[in-house]
């Protein structure tokens, strides 16, 4: 017993060194995608357990697996924000059997802002299941309705918000900056920090990454910060028609770099079907008030490239 | 509101929910008594085994899990003084030496018995005020966070043992320990060296299972070592020396368990906070009031009575902020939330008018799970008093691979098990030096949180320390600071 | 079961404190011992003040804030003066302490941190490269030998039952591979 696992350890770790040479090869790709998935596939979602990125992909790695007719197994390997999870897929073998079910923003921020051990480009995007749900938001009662007046607002005192991280607060210093107000960040960790601090007055306005759909009576959207309006406040504007730029809102599985496009292919396929899984997307749609919005790997690609664009302008921009 | 309750209980109480709740406290109980997994794991695991189930029995399946899991923690810490958790060091401090003079079964009821009382009462208190509660909450920002803290650290210092200065140095180690990983505010690296497993800091449960269960079994079995097999150390002649705890007794301590409960649900009912807090608190609290408070740590049953009654008091008041306002007070809470959500019941300020039977209903089930907590919990201390008879030569080194998995499965992470076997040496040097190991750990816990909530006030008030003077909870808390302070001082 | 409870020796002890299993209050370190691990304290919080935290925090953003070195130094710069304060409160008592509490073991604990150091590294290099059937059988024989324990037979049953219970009880109700 002892050898097995030692040698079968032993090709992990070789298979996870050799893997771009492997991608550059390519020869016996045909062969894998045809009787693929011949073994249980690993679906790794980089967050904590709880949350709704994880409760959604909970659901998703059964509707997945009936799609594949194989075992898929949910592995959360939290940590940073995402990246954990990114870096261990990152290191993969781009054989279909390693894949990652994340917000893009987990693999978008960290590399573009620091030295993380995985890049812009270290991802095969194969598609895209629904948006995140990122907006501004204000209490109910609070003295502005839209973003205008908020800027108004600004200008003739200084306001608090929420964030609940470094690229939130870079996009919305990118606003003040382009309006030509400052406004000061409180970190907060999470929604779950931020729904308190902001019912109970202790910041003016937040950043919200979807929380605010539990709490249509008590909070309002000023902006919306994907590239599209929010599925829940069609009449808001979003910051891509504003501004030009927005944030990875695109909640996307993901392989290692170099896969196969045929295999690509088969996954995305079942990924389409998977997406339209009775229980998925009675979740998705009408519990977590997301949208279902499938995109495949092509279109997703264009997308992301896109984004990524936006992003360097903004980290441009708020760099000091 | 009673009227909704009896119906509630009318939808509640039957055979198939008294069994899932049954089920969901025995699975509870068994998971947290491995280190490292409490009611976290349990639920996380256990959650997609109610994707079947209707949403009503899912949620009292995953109430008992809940509250099992936070009472199995309990056990190792007194019979093995190997505590898993953070809360279960404080139930060692005195459940183990009560273990040690034969009082191990006496130890186990009066864990389960205050941890049963202590949740009872933090329910009664969810259900009258929820949502009295939740507008309280609101009141809490940066300020009362950092003001509630720093009592606790005031707190935590009183009850550090015998050496009041290597108490302070453990808490120090801690603080400064918890200052590793991305910077809470602009996110650049804190003594990371680009390590992208150290971005989140040292992960809690590689640290609070290594320098406290690892460490004190790696002790014991050197002990054992060193004594060659000539003398066997064993408690097994000891264990069966007092098993009795009469009712009478126990309700002698109504006041530490009144008190404990409250604390337990004032901490619960803020978000944040958690359990550890809840359990130090009391044990302080419980320690300053007593006539005698040299007696803690030497097996005072009040010690294990301030802890049990308190950590799972938060329990039910930690389900306020999420009914009332749809936060989670806690992960164990996010957990809950997250099946609420499968099931098709969004929490938040609608809950209750929204789904108002279900929620009377998971109300009268959390009282029931009470019941059969005590009916399970009381069949299972024999069974865990034979633990307690096992040679340890035979029980430690399981222990030991126990506490490994324990730590790998939330996030199967080898860099975690590295952490904890690291943190295993600390602990043992600790322990043999003479230094509060549980201090550390506190101080680590709460330094986090000390300083997250300290520099959002500095933001939010341009620095201007003289906010403090604008809230009234915080001036309260600072008062409360001083005040033990300044006792503490006195008596030194 | 009841058989292993009647071991020879077991019964004869009848002082519970002597053989006290943890160093919680009964084996206390002597005087001696403090001094060394105050001095080895303070020596790395000033590693910290004056190395880590300088090299390896960046600086504050803006106004209104503290630089993200700030709370790291105070802990450490409060580890400092605590740790001299124990050095000095020992120096100056050091006689009359160690006549109420004589070392126990000298620096026994040295030889077991050691121990437990290269025990650590091995186990850790070796979940990474053996796995865990490897190392969990291993440490529990180690572990049994360490205490004590000198039936073959109850060793391999040990170590056969919960290798065997972790290894299933993980992959069937948690769906995770140990390593």
């Amino acid at each position: 017993m002892p050898h097995r696992s030692k040698s079968r350890s032993a090709i992990l770790a070789f298979s996870a060194f050799m893997a771009p040479a492997v991608a550059i090869g390519g020869m016996a790709a045909p062969a894998v995608a045809a009787d693929y998935p011949s073994k249980p596939v690993t679906l790794v979602i980089p967050y904590r357990a709880g949350g709704s990125m994880e409760t959604m992909g909970r659901v998703f790695t059964k509707a997945l697996g009936k799609e594949l007719g194989t075992r898929v197994v949910l592995k959360t390997r939290p940590g940073a924000g995402g990246a954990v999870g990114a870096l261990e897929v990152s290191k993969q073998k781009p054989d279909g059997y390693t894949l990652l079910f994340a917000a893009s923003v987990s693999l978008l921020w960290h590399p573009m802002t620091r030295d993380i051990g995985f890049g812009l480009d270290s991802f095969t995007y194969i598609a895209k299941v629904t948006d995140s749900q990122m907006a501004l938001i204000a209490r109910q009662d609070a003295p502005f309705n839209t973003l205008k007046e908020l800027i108004a607002h600004a200008k003739k005192k200084r306001l608090n918000y929420a964030d609940q991280g470094p690229m939130p607060r870079a996009f919305v210093n990118f606003i003040g900056s382009k309006e030509g107000v400052s406004w000061t960040s409180i970190p907060t960790k999470g929604g779950g920090e931020m729904v308190p601090f902001l019912l109970g007055g202790k910041v003016d306005f937040a950043w919200s990454g979807g929380i605010h759909n539990r709490f249509p009576k008590k909070m309002k959207v000023l902006l919306s910060f994907n590239s599209g309006r929010l599925i829940a406040s069609p009449d808001i504007p979003s910051m891509q028609e504003l501004y030009g730029v927005s944030m990875p809102s695109p909640v996307v599985i993901v392989g290692p770099k170099g896969m196969d496009p045929a295999l690509v292919a088969k996954i995305e396929a079942a990924i389409k079907t998977a997406a339209a899984d009775k229980a998925f997307e009675d979740l998705v749609t009408k519990k977590l008030k997301f949208p279902a919005a499938f995109v495949g790997h092509k279109a997703l690609t264009a997308q992301i490239q896109q984004v990524i664009a936006g992003m360097k302008r903004v980290v441009a921009a708020t760099k000091k | 509101m009673i009227e909704q309750l009896i119906a509630g209980f009318g939808n509640a109480l039957t055979v198939t929910n008294l069994l899932f709740i049954a089920a969901g406290i025995t699975l509870g109980i068994v998971i947290g008594v491995i280190p490292g997994l409490g009611s976290v794991t349990a639920l996380a695991v256990l959650i997609p085994i109610t994707f079947y189930m209707s949403p009503l029995a899912a949620i009292a399946f995953l109430v008992g899990v809940n509250k099992g899991g936070t009472s199995g923690g309990a056990i190792p810490a007194i019979l093995l003084n190997s505590p898993g958790t953070p809360e279960a060091a404080a139930t060692a401090l005195d459940g183990h030496p009560m273990a040690k003079r034969g009082e191990a079964q006496r130890a186990l009821k009066f864990a389960l018995f205050s941890s049963v009382t202590g949740d009872t009462i933090s329910d009664v208190l969810l259900i009258v005020l929820v949502v009295p509660f939740a507008a309280i909450a609101l009141q809490f920002g940066p300020l009362e966070y950092t003001a509630v803290l720093l009592f606790a650290f005031a707190l935590l210092s009183g009850i550090s043992g015998d050496s009041p200065i290597k108490g302070l140095i453990a808490i120090a180690v801690g603080v400064f320990l918890s200052t590793v990983g991305l910077d809470p505010v602009d996110g650049s690296q804190r003594m990371v060296f680009n390590e992208v497993e150290l971005f989140d800091g040292f992960p809690l449960f590689s640290l609070a299972v290594g320098s406290l269960a690892m460490a004190s079994v790696l002790g014991q079995l050197f002990e054992l070592w060193r004594a060659k097999g000539e003398k066997r150390l064993s408690v097994e002649e000891y264990s069966r020396i007092e098993t009795r705890l009469p009712a009478r007794e126990f309700f002698g301590h109504w006041k530490t368990i009144g008190r404990s409960a409250l604390i337990g649900s004032g901490v619960g009912m803020l978000p944040g906070l958690g359990v550890t807090l809840a359990a130090f608190l009391s044990y302080g609290a419980a320690r300053r009031a007593s006539k005698e408070p040299q007696s803690f740590g030497r097996g005072n049953p009040q010690g294990i009575i301030a802890t049990e009654a308190a950590n799972s008091a938060v329990v039910g008041a930690n389900l306020v902020p999420a009914i009332a306002l749809g936060i989670p007070g806690n992960i164990a809470a996010a957990l809950l939330i997250g099946a609420f959500i499968i099931h098709g019941i969004v929490p938040g300020p609608f809950m209750l008018t929204n789904h108002g039977e279900l929620i009377y209903a998971l109300f009268a089930s959390m009282l029931m799970a009470n019941g059969v907590h005590l009916v399970i919990g009381r069949i299972g201390i024999p069974l865990w008093a034979r633990i307690a008879q096992t040679p340890r030569a035979i029980i430690l080194p399981p222990v030991l691979v126990m506490c490994i998995v324990g730590v790998y499965l939330p996030n199967q992470s080898i860099f975690g098990v590295g952490v904890m076997l690291a943190f295993a040496c600390l602990g043992l040097a600790f322990q043999r030096l003479g230094f509060p190991i549980v201090c550390m750990v506190i101080g680590f816990l709460l330094g986090g949180m000390l300083e997250n909530s300290l520099r959002q006030s500095l933001r939010l008030h341009q620095s201007d320390l003289t906010a403090f003077l604008g809230s009234p909870i915080a001036l309260v808390f600072l008062a409360l600071t001083l005040f033990v302070l300044l006792r503490a001082l006195r008596r030194a | 079961m009841t058989d292993r409870t009647s071991e020879p020796h077991s019964g004869a002890d009848p002082a519970p404190e002597s053989p006290a299993p943890t160093a919680d209050t009964s084996a206390g370190p002597g005087p001696r011992q403090e001094l060394a691990a105050g001095a080895v304290l303070a020596g790395l919080s000033l590693f910290a003040l004056f190395w880590l935290i300088p090299n390896h925090t960046g600086e504050a953003t803006s106004d209104h804030e503290v630089a993200p070195g700030f709370f790291p130094q105070v802990a450490a710069g409060a580890l400092l003066v605590l740790s001299l304060l124990l050095v000095g409160h020992r120096l100056i008592r050091f006689r009359k302490l160690r006549s109420i509490r004589p070392a126990t073991g000298g620096f026994a604990v040295l030889t077991e941190i050691a121990i437990l150091a290269a025990g650590t590294l091995v186990v850790a290099w070796a979940l990474g490269a053996a796995g865990y059937l490897v190392v969990a059988p291993a440490m529990m024989a180690a572990g049994l030998l360490a205490g004590g324990e000198r039936r073959w037979w109850a060793i391999g049953l040990v170590i056969a039952g919960m290798t065997a219970a972790t290894w299933f009880g993980a992959d069937l109700l948690f769906g995770v591979q140990l390593p």
